[in-house]
């Protein structure tokens, strides 16, 4: 038409941002531990998405991956532990506008921040989730956490950790109102990359399990599976993950799966032989809480008094 | 996730907004009442209808109101013209800048993340050029430009020194590879004048270059034919010629003996005659005495053009003349006389090096050798003569010398910039729709022999094809274009290309050509393309647009030549605003109205969908001369459909009787057939009762009537079905490839792999780097040692370090190494 053609717009970056932006200094962790990739991809996908650094906050509980705010050249809240949920709410609640990270980890979030977790995803306020599973406490060095396989050995269980793990794939699935479950490992960049790029465009809570090494305490966990590719069923689809070949090449079990079909998402996350990896669940359409959380907030101290007024005196006699 | 920010000037436009109004019938017959009587040209209403503003705009346009964020083809790139092919195709004559950066960067990083920041910001360079060009008149060397916008773009990022050298390194490396000596040229007051100056010189530098070097071998070889005859004449054998001949051996000969000798018994060559060495010699001369002006293009105005460009392009002559149809005619006969003498030089070199020239076929051709003798490589070796024409001056004062120019057969562009919206033949002070609009191009057709091509300047590859090939025809040809500017070269409140655009949308300025080199049918002389959808009476578009119940609505629209008149504001008077309270059947989109058969049309009124300030959506009801207007462009454009066979009433006729004979001869067989079946059935009817009859006596008769009877032909013709064949399918057994185990020699990094763990770095940072993604990469291996290597693969908790073998033989404990590197190889 009027021979326009499809990149009529002209869109320019009136301020430009390389991952130095995002960079908050230099990240300690152990050597070969998982979270410096996670770190990475996210400093990547902010940089391709150009989010100005002061429009993002990275949000934290306690543990090693909690540090992650720290790494962050945006702004950042090193919270308590098992709360980072509930302070992400709080930012989104009363600036919807931000971009919003939250790292946590299997202990943050799956025991002391189980209640948060819930709701969290229940409320389905737009920001990504990672959790970084390494299925041990290592900031405390060693304890057993909700995820630790059966049998592994920790300071807390010298003989082996005596119960099944519990599965935070179907946990969340199976609360109400949840938007977008994905799983991945930190050791597959280009996976890891398109599953946050994938979570960062959804709008709502995106929960992102990350099975993250721990080459110091929990070696035993990661490793086989990093040594045996065939235990991962990659899922693919054409509303899922985009896949390139090279990350088909490594998990070279490959199946169909419609991240609309809870069902579906259900049978692959109950499955302990093979772990599923890409998108379980979406539901783009879910009720985001801040568009209800949001309403009026750009009203004056005076006109919310006369509003609370207003309401009171509706029950005067 | 939506939470982000204005960085990027992106997103569609929102959709325009119908307000809501309650909707009241007796306003209604008011308002119709008044619109009626508008529409009608009653001049008692004129003051009772709301006009449109002057930030009205077609509705299909709107989404294209703020130029600054609209990329569109110009500023175009054009390319050497000294570096040209004889007949270079568009695209190697021109090509959208964002075009040209993005090819060129991708030249040397053709990865996604390679040379990110520059990929990343070419759009601000794209939008930093083409500000640079505001204003600016013709093309303009590129390599500087580009490079002034570099450095306004490495300035506005201010990225941190790293980044910094990166951006610097990939900025260099682009310009380095951009195309040498192109210009970059804006859409400004002359684009297709550029264009065609460009055209011509991408043509003629490469001919002329080949000209030259043909002329300098001619000289060369008549040279040696004069000296040849020369050593035959008796001059050359004179004692002291011969003498000077034999340089230092002459002491040793009596030259005088020799001269006589070859005075008496030279044999077997005839000296040259006195008339073929004149001839020669005056070739020779001619030749010699070619000193190839620089002017490759004569361009003729009358005197309304400014700017740089007309005294500042090389070749290029600006000739101010009051009629320059008929001034172009004197220019090209003189040019043409000038050159005459050097191509008869060049063909009698020719003739003469080759030894036929025949002086009684020869002599009478040559003597009368002027620009019609010339071949057709010679024509495209006469600088081209362009006369720049005004649409009124060729409708009125200068018709008589622009048709006897059209008329004569000399290949002269005759460039006309046509306002798309005007009548030509009215006059500055009158309605443009008061007559019938007088087309140029249907004029330019009745000359017959003559090149016409209707084009814009927004098309730039149709605009160049149709240069192209009214060059390469050698014959007169009328270049009518359009350029979507006021005659002041003021816009009309939007962007120029994009009004241009809209007037081959709308039918307004169609585009089109003829060319009679190509035949003599319309089918081989007229190329249709570039029109949007051509076989349509308008084009359509889907439309979107919140009415005034907020509701979401999508619907096909027509872009016709009332909503490209929006655009002008002279036109104005002739389009009223409908009030939205009003809510009535009687309002019909222009399209549909052109189609109400006559005694229909007077219970409607037309109207547009217009779009004023605020995104507020209205419609916009048009006069009955606008409408007028539009059967007259429409009519036009259903004459060249005809012409190009889109659609032609001769070929549909043609159709609908070969239609009907055929399905009345299909009828005819049909109903033989059916007599014939019918008959058969009759028949084999009658037998099988006869059969069924005999069997039924047998078996009363108690006889055996169980052996198999023959069944009836008919039947069996019937029935028996085809038997397909089944074809076998052999699937090829598929062939396991084999893997061949590969010996990694050198060492490399799966880069994508990893996991930016700092590890390698740690170990050896000159020999490990990160990339744009922070990723590891090789950096320079002679800064570490074989050992460093493959500790790093150790500790690679990704495991995409991959040693390969040794790079230095004289390091110690490589067999050590080399066994645990293995496993990483």
């Amino acid at each position: 038409m009027f021979g326009i053609k499809a990149d009529w717009s002209l869109d320019v970056f009136e301020r430009y941002f390389t991952l130095g932006d995002y960079s908050g200094g230099e990240a300690r962790w152990c050597p070969g531990c998982g979270d410096f990739a996670v770190l990475n991809t996210v400093h990547r996908v902010l940089r391709d998405a150009q989010i100005p650094p002061e429009n993002s906050v990275a949000v934290s509980g306690i543990g090693c991956s909690s540090r992650l705010p720290h790494y962050m050249g945006t702004y950042g809240l090193h919270g308590l532990h098992g709360r980072a949920l509930p302070l992400a709410n709080g930012i989104k609640a009363h600036r919807p506008e931000l971009d919003v990270w939250v790292a946590t980890g299997d202990g943050d979030c799956f025991s002391i921040g189980a209640g948060p977790w819930l709701h969290s995803v229940r409320y389905n306020m737009d920001m990504v989730v990672l959790v970084f599973d390494n299925a041990i406490y290592g900031l405390t060095k060693n304890q057993t956490s909700p995820t630790s396989p059966t049998g592994m050995t920790t300071s807390t269980h010298p003989k082996g950790a005596p119960l099944p793990a519990l599965n935070p794939l179907t946990v969340t699935l199976g609360i109400t109102n949840v938007s977008f479950v994905a799983q991945v490992v930190d050791w597959n960049p280009p996976l890891l990359f398109e599953t946050l790029k994938a979570a960062h465009a959804h709008r709502g809570t995106s929960f992102v399990r990350i099975l993250q090494r721990c080459p110091v305490f929990s070696e035993s966990f990661c490793k086989p599976l990093q040594d045996n590719p065939n235990k991962f069923v990659l899922l693919e689809h054409e509303n899922g993950i985009k896949l390139d070949d090279s990350v088909k090449r490594v998990f070279s079990q490959v199946e169909q799966h419609d991240p609309s079909d809870w069902l579906g998402a259900m049978k692959f996350a109950k499955d302990d032989e093979h772990l599923p990896l890409g998108l379980l669940y979406h539901d783009p359409d879910a009720v985001v809480y801040e568009d209800i959380s949001a309403r009026d907030l750009g009203k004056s101290d005076e006109e919310k008094i006369t509003a609370i007024n207003k309401a009171m005196d509706s029950f005067a006699i | 996730m939506t939470a982000t920010s204005a960085n990027k000037t992106q997103g569609g436009p929102s959709l325009p907004v119908i307000p809501p109004a309650v909707k009241d019938s007796e306003a209604t017959q008011q308002i119709m009442h008044t619109l009626r009587h508008f529409h009608l040209g009653n001049p008692s209403v004129r003051d009772a209808v709301q006009r449109v503003g002057s930030d009205f705009l077609p509705a299909l346009l709107e989404p294209y109101r703020d130029v600054s964020r609209l990329r569109y083809d110009y500023p175009l790139f054009l390319f050497d013209a000294a570096q040209s092919e004889a007949n270079p195709n568009p695209e190697q004559q021109a090509k959208p800048i964002a075009e040209v950066l993005g090819e060129t960067v991708a030249s040397f990083a053709p990865g996604g993340d390679s040379a990110r920041i520059l990929k990343d910001n070419l759009p601000w360079l794209e939008r930093e050029l083409r500000q640079k060009l505001v204003n600016v008149e013709g093309p303009v060397s590129a390599t500087a430009l580009v490079k002034d916008a570099t450095e306004a773009m490495v300035k506005h990022l201010s990225l941190d020194k790293q980044n910094n050298t990166r951006l610097q390194d990939d900025i260099d490396k682009m310009l380095a590879a951009l195309p040498g000596n192109g210009y970059l040229l804006a859409y400004g007051r002359y684009p297709a004048i550029h264009l065609l100056v460009h055209s011509i010189r991408s043509r003629v530098i490469p001919r002329h270059a080949g000209f030259r070097a043909e002329i300098e071998e001619h000289i060369r070889e008549l040279k040696i034919l004069l000296d040849v005859a020369h050593s035959q004449s008796d001059e050359a054998k004179k004692p002291e010629t011969l003498s000077g001949s034999m340089g230092g051996g002459s002491s040793l000969i009596d030259t005088s003996v020799l001269s006589r000798v070859m005075g008496t018994k030279s044999q077997g060559s005839v000296a040259m005659s006195e008339e073929r060495r004149k001839r020669i010699e005056s070739a020779l001369q001619a030749l010699e005495e070619y000193q190839h002006s620089n002017t490759l293009v004569r361009f003729i105005h009358n005197g309304p053009l400014e700017g740089e460009w007309l005294s500042s392009t090389e070749g290029f002559e600006s000739i101010d003349e009051a009629d320059p149809c008929a001034a172009a005619t004197r220019h090209f006969d003189e040019e043409a006389q000038r050159l005459a003498r050097v191509f008869a030089a060049n063909r009698i070199a020719r003739l003469e090096i080759n030894a036929i020239y025949d002086a009684a076929i020869h002599d009478p051709f040559f003597a009368n050798f002027d620009w019609e003798a010339f071949s057709r490589e010679e024509l495209l070796l006469v600088p081209a003569v362009i006369a720049l024409e005004s649409a009124n001056h060729v409708a009125n004062d200068g018709m008589n010398s622009f048709s006897k120019l059209l008329s004569s057969g000399r290949p002269v562009q005759i460039f006309v910039r046509v306002q798309a919206h005007n009548n030509p033949a009215a006059s500055s002070d009158e309605d443009p729709f008061q007559n019938y609009r007088t087309e140029l191009g249907y004029l330019g057709i009745a000359h017959r022999q003559a090149v016409v091509s209707q084009a814009s300047a927004a098309r730039h590859i149709n605009l160049l094809e149709r240069f192209g090939s009214a060059l390469d025809a050698t014959r007169t040809s009328l270049h009518l274009i359009n350029i979507g500017l006021r005659p002041t070269g003021q816009d009309m409140g939007l962007n120029a290309w994009l009004v241009a655009g809209a007037a081959l949308e709308g039918r307004v300025h169609p585009a089109f050509s003829i060319n009679p080199a190509a035949g003599d049918a319309f089918a081989d002389r007229m190329d249709f393309s570039g029109n949007p959808q051509p076989e349509n009476d308008w084009p359509l578009h889907m439309f979107e647009y919140l009415d005034d119940t907020g509701i979401n609505v999508v619907q096909e629209l027509a872009f016709t030549f009332a909503d490209y008149a929006l655009l002008i504001p002279r036109l104005h008077h002739h389009f009223a605003v409908v009030p939205n309270e009003c809510d009535t059947d009687a309002l019909v989109p222009v399209a549909e109205f052109l189609q109400l058969p006559e005694e229909r049309v007077h219970q409607h009124v037309p109207f547009i969908w217009g779009v004023g300030s605020g995104n507020v959506l209205h419609r916009v009801v048009i006069s009955r001369a606008l409408i007028q207007a539009c059967r007259d462009r429409l009519n036009f454009w259903h004459t060249l459909q005809e012409m190009a066979g889109v659609r032609n009433k001769h070929i549909d006729n043609a159709i609908a009787a070969t239609r009907a004979e055929v399905e009345a001869q299909a009828a005819a067989e049909k109903a033989e057939l059916q007599a014939q079946f019918e008959a058969e059935l009759a028949n084999v009817r009658a037998e099988a009762a006869g059969e069924v009859m005999g069997k039924l006596t047998d078996v009363l008769l108690g006889m055996d009537f169980t052996s198999g009877a023959p069944r009836p032909a008919f039947a069996a013709s019937t029935t028996a079905p085809a038997a397909a064949a089944e074809e076998e399918v052999v699937e090829e057994a598929p062939v396991e490839e084999e893997e061949e185990e590969v010996l990694v020699e050198d060492p490399w990094i799966d880069t994508p792999l990893c996991t930016t763990c700092n590890d390698c770095l740690e170990i050896n940072p000159i020999m490990f780097l990160y990339d744009d993604t922070n990723q590891a990469v090789l950096g320079d291996l002679s800064s570490g040692t074989y050992k460093q290597m493959v500790e790093a693969a150790e500790i690679c908790p990704s495991k995409c370090i991959h040693p390969g073998q040794p790079w230095d033989a004289s390091e110690s404990g490589l067999d050590e190494l080399k066994e645990r590197a293995a496993p990483f190889n």
